[in-house]
């Protein structure tokens, strides 16, 4: 037996009985994209009510809790940030969707690449197009809550402070973890060679 | 293409390639639970893709190319278990090698399995292509590369596996 035939009957006996008949793998599969269909809708309808709710929230503050007019323009910088982050997740966050799974491996592999790369360029920037635009309607809507009270400064710095620590910590996750996972699946991917 | 359609080529397909499909998961993945959940998300994309089938391609590469699309975006997420479990393969099977020939042959076989993980992606996927009989006409149209390379490559790998299951 030579080298080529061994290999192929070390790889045929690879495998034991399948583990389910076809029927039962029908039924799976079946079950299996109903589940994915739902889980789909469902995340888009989280997002939509996350940016709905910092909307709502923050527009009520604006609209009814807002004496001065700083408070006023802080709340509503970042009600309307809400629907920014949403429109933007919706506009530029999906992509192109799911590659082509009947494509050659190097076509599927390269299309997957280039949505990784958006992926990780989405997540570097999330610092300008989620975070800042919040920040900022915060940070102006929590100085006119300060300017009103006549509070020590101190407890403008720790709010602040808490609200920079809390976003800063969402920013590294995305920029350190995020970028550095999207990588790593992007570097598994098959090279043309 | 109706459904009663549908179900009566993936019953086929299945009886026809379940095992195939096992086997290239176990390329991919050295876990027996993540291959199960290989194997099933394969399934899951070919059932979703019998509908747009239109036979530009033979039914077998068509195939193929679904499970190792399916198997490089997952097989990405857990591929660094798999590695050190595939290590841990291979302590173990020297251990016990030498006990009898049933044995070592399930211990061989192992090994060619921890070896052919341990391969670029698309190393692995031509070598286990080839080890399930496709010619390199239908490597090429499952994987994208030309004939030429894939001979070289081939020719590679398989001196390499060969030298490593003789050690």
């Amino acid at each position: 037996m030579n080298s080529n035939d061994e290999l192929r009957d070390l790889w045929q006996q690879s495998a034991g009985e399948p583990a389910r008949t076809g029927e039962d793998m029908l039924t799976l599969v079946i079950e299996k994209t109903r589940k994915m269909d739902r889980q789909i809708a469902s995340r888009n309808a989280r997002e939509c009510l996350a940016a709905a709710a910092v909307t709502i929230f923050f527009g009520w503050l604006a609209i009814w809790h807002a004496p001065t007019a700083i408070e006023r323009i802080g709340w509503t910088i970042t009600a309307l940030s809400g629907i920014w982050i949403a429109f933007y997740i919706l506009r530029f966050g999906k992509g192109p969707g799911q590659p082509d799974r009947t494509a050659s491996v190097m076509a599927y592999a390269s299309v997957l690449a280039e949505n990784y790369e958006r992926q990780i360029r989405l997540l570097r920037s999330v610092k300008y197009w989620y975070l800042l635009p919040i920040w900022v309607g915060m940070a102006i809507g929590m100085t006119g809550v300060w300017l009103r009270l006549h509070t020590p400064a101190w407890v403008l710095a720790v709010k602040l402070g808490s609200v920079t620590a809390t976003f800063a910590f969402v920013w590294a996750l995305n920029e350190w973890w995020g970028v550095r996972y999207l990588k790593r699946l992007k570097a598994e991917l098959p090279q043309s060679n | 293409m109706t459904e009663a359609a549908a179900r009566e080529t993936f019953l086929r397909l299945m009886d026809e390639y379940q095992g195939a499909l096992a086997r290239l998961a176990s390329a991919y993945l050295s876990d027996p639970a993540d291959r199960d959940d290989l194997v099933q998300e394969i399934a899951t994309a070919i059932w979703q893709a019998i509908p747009r089938f239109r036979g530009e391609s033979s039914e077998r590469t068509w195939l193929y190319r679904i499970a190792h699309n399916t198997a490089i975006t997952r097989a990405a997420r857990v591929r660094r278990k798999a590695r050190s479990e595939a290590v841990l393969d291979h302590d173990h099977v020297s251990d016990a090698a030498g006990i009898d020939e049933h044995l070592i042959r399930q211990q061989r076989r192992q090994i060619l399995l921890a070896r052919i993980r341990e391969l670029p992606a698309a190393d692995r996927q031509t070598m286990a292509l080839h080890l399930e009989g496709l010619s390199h006409g239908e490597i090429g149209e499952v994987t994208g590369a030309t004939p030429g390379a894939i001979a070289t490559r081939l020719s590679r790998i398989r001196e390499r596996l060969t030298h490593e299951l003789q050690r």
